[in-house]
This record gives C-alpha cells, structure tokens and sequence, in this order.
C-alpha cells in the first residue's frame, strides 16, 4: 500500500460536537441532535464504522393512492407488478417512486448509503423513463454501489435496462453502431475526458476508441418494459444476431489493445480495458473530493490528496469505499476552512428546514407520501429533480466549472428557498383543515440545554443549524429578534409562563411566534446555506 | 406622424459636418451614422438557447442537395412537398411556418455552417465552448457576454447595483445563470421566474468572512442575497408598469419565457441581454415520427421554437419596441449528416444559427451544406462561420464596440459579418450580399498525395485557406495572407494528410466557400 501523504494522515485531534456536526452534515442527510450525540457516544472511529456499514433495507415504494390496480392492493408495493391492459397503471407507480425516492434521503439514518446514492444517480445522470420498475431496480444496483468495486457497478450500469434505454444502447446494433453510451462511459462514468492533444483525440481515449466500444457493446436489448405478464420482468439480454464480433482495435491511449469477439461478456473485457489505465481512478477520486470537502482543485490538493487517494483506489481494485473513508478520516478533511464550504443544493436545505427541525414523516402511508411529493416539489423548482437529472453530466452544480455547488444559489433559488422556509417554519404543509405538517419549533427547543435563558437558546439553535459560530454582532441582531429591544430576563419570564402553563392558547403563541420569527431569521442567512 | 428619438437625431446629424470622417471602405454608412447618434444602451439582445444539439439539415433544408440527403438519411428525410421554400437552394423545417411568415418581411437572417475550429462532441465542452466563446482548445471561465459586460462595468459586482445602475445588466429565464454571462469576477445575470413577482430576502446581520474557503463561499452568498433582493425591486417595480399585448400560446414553454422578457422590456428595464432556454434538441432517437417525417419529436420542438419567436416579435412591434430588440438562436452543435437506425441523428458539427428582428439584415449568408452520397457515418456539417464572428458582428454593430476590442475579447482573426443592418430606414437589403465572384475548386478528388486548390478573387484581398477532417478537426491552415486580385492556384502536399473526408475551407472578409474531398 502507499504511504499517505502528509495531508491524507488520519485525523487526531478531539472529535466533539463539531466534528460530529460536520462529518454528518458531508454524509448524511437532516442532521439531527440525537444523531450527533450518538456520534460522539461512538467515538471518530465507531462512527466511521457505523456510516459505512450496509444500511438496513429501506422498504420498496408502495400504491398509496390508486384504487384500480388488480394486483397491487393499496399499502403494497408495485416493483414485481405487471402492466395491466386498459389501465395506466404506470402513472401511479411513477409518483410513487418519485416519493419514495425523496423518502430515502428524508430517512438518510446513520448511513452515507443514501448520500453516495445520490452521489451515483448525479454520476450516471440516467433519468426516469418509460416503466417504474426497472427504474426502481436501477436504484436499487446503484444503492450497492458504495459497497462495491467500481468497475462491477460500471458493469451493472452498463447492461442495466434502464440505462440501455437512456442512452440507445439498445439501439446499438452491429449494423449501426449508436455511440451514445461508449461516449458517455468513457468521458463522464469513468476517466473522463483528458485535454484536446489531436483531432478527436482526448488524451484518455479518442473518437475512435470511443467508435470501437460502440462496436464492443453492440447486441444489448431490452424486453418486457410495460409488460402485462407477471412473469415476464422488464430485463436486459443479448442478442447475438446484433453483436459485432470483428475484433476491435484501441488507439494508444489504451496501448492499441484489442477486443476480440467476446459475445455477452465483450461488456466486461470493455470495462476492464478502461480500468486498466494507469490513472483511470483520477476522475473518480476528483468527484469524489467534490462531493465531501470542497469544489475547487489546485495544484497542491491534485498532488497532495487525489493522487494518494487515487492510487490506493487504483490498488484496491477500485473498491468505492477506501478513497471515501481515507478522506473522512483524514487531517484535512477537519480542516476549519473546509467547514461551511459547500453551497447546500435544494434537497438538503429542504431536509435542514423539515427532517432538521424535528418534522418527522407521518406514520400512515398516505400522509407519508403525500407530504413528500410536497417536498418533492420544493426542490424541483430549484432546478433539481431527484429522478430526472437534467442530462447525462447530472446536476450542474456538481460538475460546472468554475463555481459547482454556488451555481444552486441565484436570485431566484434563494426566492424558493426563503418560500421553502417559510412554509417549514410558519405555514406548514397543509394537507387539509385539520392536517398541517410543519416543525414544531416549541418542541424542538424544550429539548434544548437551557432554553430559558435567551443566550443559552440562540448559541444552541446556532450550533445545531449552521456550521459555523456567528459574529457578536449577529448573536445581537438574533436576539434583537426574539425580545426586540426589551432585557433578556423578559425571555426567561415569558418562556417560563409558558412552560408553567402550557395549555394557555395565547401564552403558547406568544411564544412560538417569538421562536419561528428566530428560525426563520436564522434559517435566512447567508451561514444557512453552507454546510 | 410621430417621429421617434433616433429619427429625430438621425436627421439632426445629416446636417452636421461629416468631412473629417473617414468612412471604412465596404461598410454600410448606417452603421457610423447608428454608432455615433443612437443610444446603444437602449439596445437588447435575446439568446435562444436551444440545448442538447439542433439538428440543422432538418431545419435549414438544402433543396439543392435534396436527393443526396434522401439517399443519407431516408428514415429522417422531411417530404419535400412539404418544405417551406426559401429560394432554390433553400428550404424550411414544415414546422417553421412563423418564421417563414418573418422571412417574407424580412425579419430573419440565416447564416449557414457556424461551428468552430476543432469541433469537440461533448455536450457539456461544446456548450462550455459556445457559452464563453472560447478557441476549442481552450478553457474560458468567463462568457462572452460576460466579458463584454467587464468593459462596460469594471469590478463587477463590488459597487453594484448603485444610484446609475439599478438594474441587472443581464437576466436569465428561469432558475440556473446562464453561462454565457460569467463574468472576472461574478456573473452579470439575475435568474428571474415571474418578474412580477420576486420575493424580497431576509439580509441577516454582518459578521466578517474569513479569508479562506469557508470565507469566499460565505461572501458569494452574502453578495447573492443582496444583489437579488436590489435588482428583485427594480425588476419587479419596472414590470408592474410594463405589459404584453400578443397572445401568447399557453402551452409553449418558450412563448412564456419570452413574454416575461417583454413584460421587462416594455417595462423600461435597461437590462442588454435577456437569455431563455428551450431543451429536447438531443435527438439520437425518435426525432421523427417512422413514416411520418414531417411529425415527431423535433417537428414540435420547432413548432414551438417559430410560434414563440412569432409571438414576441408581434409583441415589440405593437408595442413600438421592436426596432431596440434582436434575438439570435444557438445550440452546441448540429447532427451528423448520415442518420441512425433509431430514426435520429448523432452528434455533428456545424449548423446553421437563425438571428431574427426588425433590425437584421435579412437572408441567408453562406452556401447550403454539401452532402455527398457516400458521407461518412462520422461526417458533420462543415464549418463556414466561426461562432465567434457572429458573436462579434453583434458586439460591435449592435452593442457598438470597436472591432479591435471585439478580436480581443473573442479572438484575433475576427471578420465581421454582415448580419444586422442599419436600423432606422425602411430598406431591407434582402439580396446581392452572397453573390461575390469568391470560387473554390479542389482537383483530383478523390487524392493522394498531392492537391490542387483554385479559387478566384473579385478584388484583392486578405484570405484564409484551411483543411479539416471528417469530425471537423482543423487538419492544417494553409495560409492567412494577402493576395491579388484575380485566378489563384495553390499546390498541396496532402501525403501527411489523414485518409477519408477532407473539406477545405476559404475566406475572404465575410464570404466563405467549402469545397469537400476524399483523401485514399
């Protein structure tokens, strides 16, 4: 194994409250203060363990609102059922998982699971086509994908039904050759484009290269999407007659190796082939970096830290996990200047103002989804639709340089998100008359330290939503907004009235105005949308 | 009968002493006349973004290649009964009924083959090329507006908006920035979903940033907020006074996003550049309905691109808007000349680019594509019109910046084209643009080792001799010189040249001639 560089040593310093705070907030999702506790219980070490173990398995989507599916009773899941003729039940089922989906990351847990799903649904950018089932098993390969090796998730990507329809490999046929996939699979799922040194010439590979996987992968079909047989599984196959068994030829970027014939395994020596490169796991070290510490790579970081990591993922056979767990448990992943450097995108500032202020998800299945397509539809106006990445490349802000992650903030993002707030914080959901679902801000402060005292009550709700302390200054103006202009003791005699009496209506809100005007306020600024 | 602003200074300076100004041999005098009376602050461009890589040979039909296009690309072949004809040479999409209405008031100028040196057939580097008007080679962080945008307002965003500069200097429709409009230092548009209704933000108290990563990123934010909640109000104060007074489809995305742009404009907004978007061009399959050519996925999409451009420009007119407005078309590349199976197209390379308004000069500049029968299944259109010299053609005839700041803000061999006209008469040059005397020929064809290129020139004059390859790789520049007037011939050692198709181009000023050969 490599030696580590210096600034990839493991991390030694203390890990309190903080650390908690911002190795949670890079791998989970709606940090609660319980989750932070237990972290801390664990120590560095324990916690480590416990985010990358296998997460327990989230229960599939169900039917929760249509009434005609024969096969699906209503609380069941749909993943195996067929289509039925005269019915679209396909419609329901898209919903269905469109909410389930947003429900992984609502209910993150102690796990980077979810988060490294998000990582793969933004890395192979398929979006939601045709069928729901083989888009659910697609997610479900992709799941698996931070336990694995990378070259064998690449495989499943690669012959996945969903992924054949996405990019025409299903088109691809010997006779005419479609080369939407090759390209793809070499310039954005594994080494990325190099510089422009000749014509069609990209450094890892060329156009021809490109042209010759196209070849390698001809044959791949798919069958039985929108099948009305229950024994008849949306899939992949081979077909022979489609294949193109001449033996194809790389440039020198892949030391002019060659494919033979290899039938339905030519995928896997295609694969293979990109693995081989010497710095095939550079591009995927880079995103990688992205995705937990900060978007911009210098020199220094290209030297110091994505090299060592990707040489170690180079030697452990690409195993996803080892370039995760040297970052987070390196020195410079705690470094103070990494904290509140990544630009939240809409899904996780609607998760801090929901999951994050203590709103947990219904119990029952129609309130759970119904609450969620909600929030489904808070981050899709900003740009970000969870089954529906906006091309290939994913989300913008993961991979447009020179600003990724800013690129979520803009004049009219930050519109939606202050409605995003105000509907979490003030309004709620409103399901019906009787059914709102909003945090409960009174709740979540009686379960802080000293909550009376209005000092003690800002420096919590600081410490437990933003990632950084604030200013005097903005303690000030916070407090300014819970007792404008009055002493703090007239906090601690209001709280204290309502705690003694907290049937009284009017005491109740008095107060919770006080605190949802605070949360909000905080939930505002500038320090909010970084983590 | 009501004279307007620019009338009345345009007949103001007819009396005054123009002597000592010296005209530019070959350049419109309207243009000295617009540069130095009209307002060019008052000027707006609109940028149609149409992502994912519009198949141009479906939009822009050559008629005069019609039936080695049927023989290339059958499955996808439009009806030729059902063509909108431009002229001989030239046809539209049936979709662009709108547009070809806007022709025939000579509202439309098409200029064929735009692409650029050394095409690259990603998306995402390709967008990236076009949206920072960067050589292919290199990596532009900033837009081409954007940089435009840096003269004008230096040390941009500190310091902006103030008292003068209230409003954005650019907006995008919709929720993501347009590219296009990166500046040094920060970009130059505001989002905008509803201009009649932004949402005002909350501006939290100060508090220092400190100087490292977690600093800058606290800063971007902080200057996000308070420049979107400053332009927010005038945005929204100045629309709440403007109006649309057209019908503008319901269920046409991009007619919506050109109505908030008119709802601005009209609002007196003294925003330059307004960006909206229309996606679907990336048609590997299905772009044509089998059997049905004229139907299908991209006949709608240009159905709603012509209905939209209509729309709005019905709008501006009605509005007495229209003479301050131009709108131009781009797209990351064409589509490969021979199509797919999957009844779509491939990406290509060059396509051609549709600028539309009151103020364009009307026509198409350039030849139509030649499509040989036995194209290769990687040939792309070939490149007349390097992006970047209609890009500056705007910069400096309708935003009025010098020649010499446009090469230095796009590139040194800038040739400006002859796309806008003078904008406060009522002639509308439609012919004569295209019939330069400029010749291209290259024997034998197929070759070898060694090449003959003749060409022929009307009058001396600066030209550019290039080869480029099948996938639009520039192979080699011949020369970039002056020469006489008159028959030319050039002999070319082609032995180091790359088997397959070989398209040479040539240039002179604004006339470009492609000529498509065969190396064995």
């Amino acid at each position: 194994m490599a030696t580590t560089s210096a600034a990839l040593q493991p991390y030694e310093g203390p890990f309190g409250k903080n650390e908690a705070y911002h190795l949670l907030r890079r791998t989970t999702y709606g940090v609660t203060p319980s989750r932070v506790a237990e972290a801390v219980r664990l120590g560095f070490g324990g916690t480590l363990n416990k985010l990358l173990r296998p997460d327990a398995t989230i229960a599939p989507p169900v039917n929760y609102e249509n009434a005609e599916d024969p096969n699906v009773p209503h609380g069941k899941t749909w993943i195996r059922a067929p289509y039925v003729a005269g019915l679209k039940v396909n419609n329901y089922r898209a919903t269905s998982l469109r909410n389930w989906l947003f429900g992984n990351f609502y209910e993150s847990g102690f796990s980077l699971e979810r988060r490294m799903l998000l990582f793969f649904i933004n890395h192979f950018g398929a979006r939601y086509m045709d069928d729901a089932r083989p888009v659910y098993n697609y997610y479900e390969t992709l799941r698996g994908g931070m336990y694995s090796k990378l070259p064998y998730l690449v495989k499943r990507v690669t012959v996945d039904p969903l992924m054949l329809m996405f990019l025409n490999g299903r088109d691809n046929r010997a006779k005419s050759p479609n080369e939407n996939y090759a390209r793809e699979l070499l310039e954005l799922f594994t080494i990325g484009k190099g510089p422009q040194i000749g014509s069609g010439n990209y450094t890892h590979y060329t156009e021809d290269d490109v042209r010759a996987f196209a070849r390698a992968l001809t044959g791949w079909k798919t069958r039985y999407i929108g099948s009305e047989d229950a024994t008849q599984q949306p899939e992949s196959y081979f077909s022979p007659a489609h294949h193109d068994t001449t033996t194809k030829t790389l440039s020198a970027a892949f030391g002019r190796a060659s494919i033979p014939d290899a039938g339905d395994r030519e995928y896997a020596a295609v694969v293979d082939l990109i693995f081989a490169q010497e710095h095939a796991g550079d591009y995927f070290c880079r995103k990688l970096y992205r995705w937990f510490v900060y978007h911009q790579i210098d020199e220094t970081i290209e030297r110091d830290i994505i090299q060592p990591l990707a040489q170690a993922f180079r030697e452990s056979g690409y195993t996803v996990s080892v370039p995760i767990l040297m970052l987070l448990r390196s020195e410079h992943f705690y470094e103070e200047r990494f904290r509140g450097a990544i630009v939240k995108s809409p899904l996780e500032e609607t998760l801090d103002l929901t999951v994050g202020l203590g709103l947990t998800l219904p119990e029952e299945v129609e309130g759970k989804y119904w609450l969620l397509q909600k929030l489904n539809y808070t981050v899709q106006e900003q740009d970000m639709r969870l089954n529906d990445p906006p091309s290939v490349a994913g989300y913008k802000p993961y991979h447009q340089a020179p600003y990724y992650n800013r690129m979520w903030i803009n004049s009219t993002s930050l519109q939606y998100r202050t409605r995003a707030a105000r509907s979490g914080i003030y309004t709620g959901y409103r399901r019906s008359e009787d059914t709102i679902y909003k945090a409960d801000i009174l709740k979540l402060v009686a379960t802080f330290d000293n909550p009376a005292d209005p000092n003690d009550l800002i420096a919590e709700l600081v410490e437990r939503t933003l990632p950084v302390s604030l200013s005097t200054e903005q303690l000030t103006a916070l407090k300014n907004v819970l007792i404008p202009g009055l002493p703090d003791f007239e906090w601690t005699v209001e709280y204290n009235k309502h705690l003694d009496d907290p049937d009284d209506g009017d005491l109740r809100k008095a107060v919770s105005k006080r605190l949802n005007d605070l949360v909000f306020t905080v939930a505002s600024s500038a320090e909010f949308r970084l983590y | 009968m009501s004279i307007n602003r620019r009338q009345f200074l345009a007949t103001t300076a007819a009396a005054l002493p123009l002597a000592t100004t010296k005209l530019p041999f070959g350049f419109p005098t309207g243009k000295l006349f617009d540069a130095l009376l009209a307002d060019p602050s008052d000027r707006v461009l609109v940028l149609i973004n149409l992502t994912g890589g519009n198949d141009g040979l479906n939009t822009v039909v050559p008629l005069d290649q019609f039936d080695n296009l049927a023989a290339v690309r059958s499955n996808i072949l439009l009806p030729k009964n059902r063509l909108l004809r431009l002229d001989d040479r030239t046809a539209l999409h049936p979709s662009l009924t709108s547009v070809r209405g806007l022709w025939d008031e000579g509202k439309v100028s098409i200029v064929q083959g735009v692409g650029y040196r050394d095409q690259n057939r990603s998306h995402f580097r390709s967008s990236d090329i076009w949206n920072t008007g960067s050589d292919s080679r290199e990596v532009s962080r900033t837009g081409w507006m954007g940089r435009y945008f840096d003269t004008i307002y230096p040390g941009f965003p500190e310091g902006y908006p103030n008292a003068v500069d209230t409003d954005p200097v650019a907006v995008t429709i919709g929720t993501v920035a347009s590219e296009t409009c990166q500046g040094l230092l920060g970009s130059f548009t505001l989002t905008v979903s509803n201009p009649l209704s932004m949402t005002s933000l909350l501006e939290g108290a100060g508090g220092s940033s400190p100087d490292n990563e977690h600093g800058s990123e606290l800063d971007f934010v902080r200057t996000t907020i308070a420049q979107a909640n400053s332009y927010g109000r005038a945005v929204q104060t100045k629309s709440l006074t403007g109006k649309t007074v057209a019908d503008y489809p319901s269920g046409n995305k991009l007619a919506q996003q050109l109505r908030s742009v008119v709802q601005m404009i009209s609002g007196g907004l003294r925003t330059k550049a307004y960006i909206v978007n229309l996606g679907g061009f990336d048609t590997h399959a299905n772009q044509v309905e089998a059997g049905n050519t004229h139907e299908g996925n991209h006949a709608e999409l240009l159905a709603t691109l012509s209905d939209a451009i209509a729309v709005f420009l019905e709008d501006l007119k009605k509005q007495g808007l229209a003479e301050r407005v131009i709108g131009m078309t781009y797209s990351e590349f064409g589509r490969r000349i021979r199509s797919n199976d999957a009844t779509g197209t491939d990406h290509g390379s060059a396509a051609p680019l549709v600028l539309f308004g009151e103020c364009v000069r009307a026509g198409t500049l350039g030849q139509s594509p030649e499509i040989a029968r036995d194209v290769d299944v990687q040939e792309g259109v070939a490149m007349q019109y390097d992006f970047r010299d209609v890009y500056g053609s705007i910069l400096e005839d309708w935003f009025g910046l010098p020649a010499a700041a446009v090469r230095e803000l796009l590139h040194n061999g800038y040739h400006r084209l002859p796309i806008l006209r003078e904008c406060n008469t009522s002639v509308s040059d439609v012919s004569g643009r295209d019939a330069d005397a400029l010749t291209l020929a290259a024997y034998p064809s197929p070759f070898t080792e060694r090449l003959t290129v003749n060409f022929s020139l009307a009058r001396a004059a600066r030209v550019i001799l290039e080869a480029y390859d099948v996938q639009g790789a520039c192979i080699e520049r011949l020369f970039d010189r002056r020469l006489p007037m008159g028959e030319q011939q050039v002999s070319i050692n082609t032995s180091a040249y790359p088997a397959g198709v070989v398209t040479f181009r040539l240039q002179e000023s604004d006339s470009v001639r492609v000529v498509r050969t065969v190396k064995l």
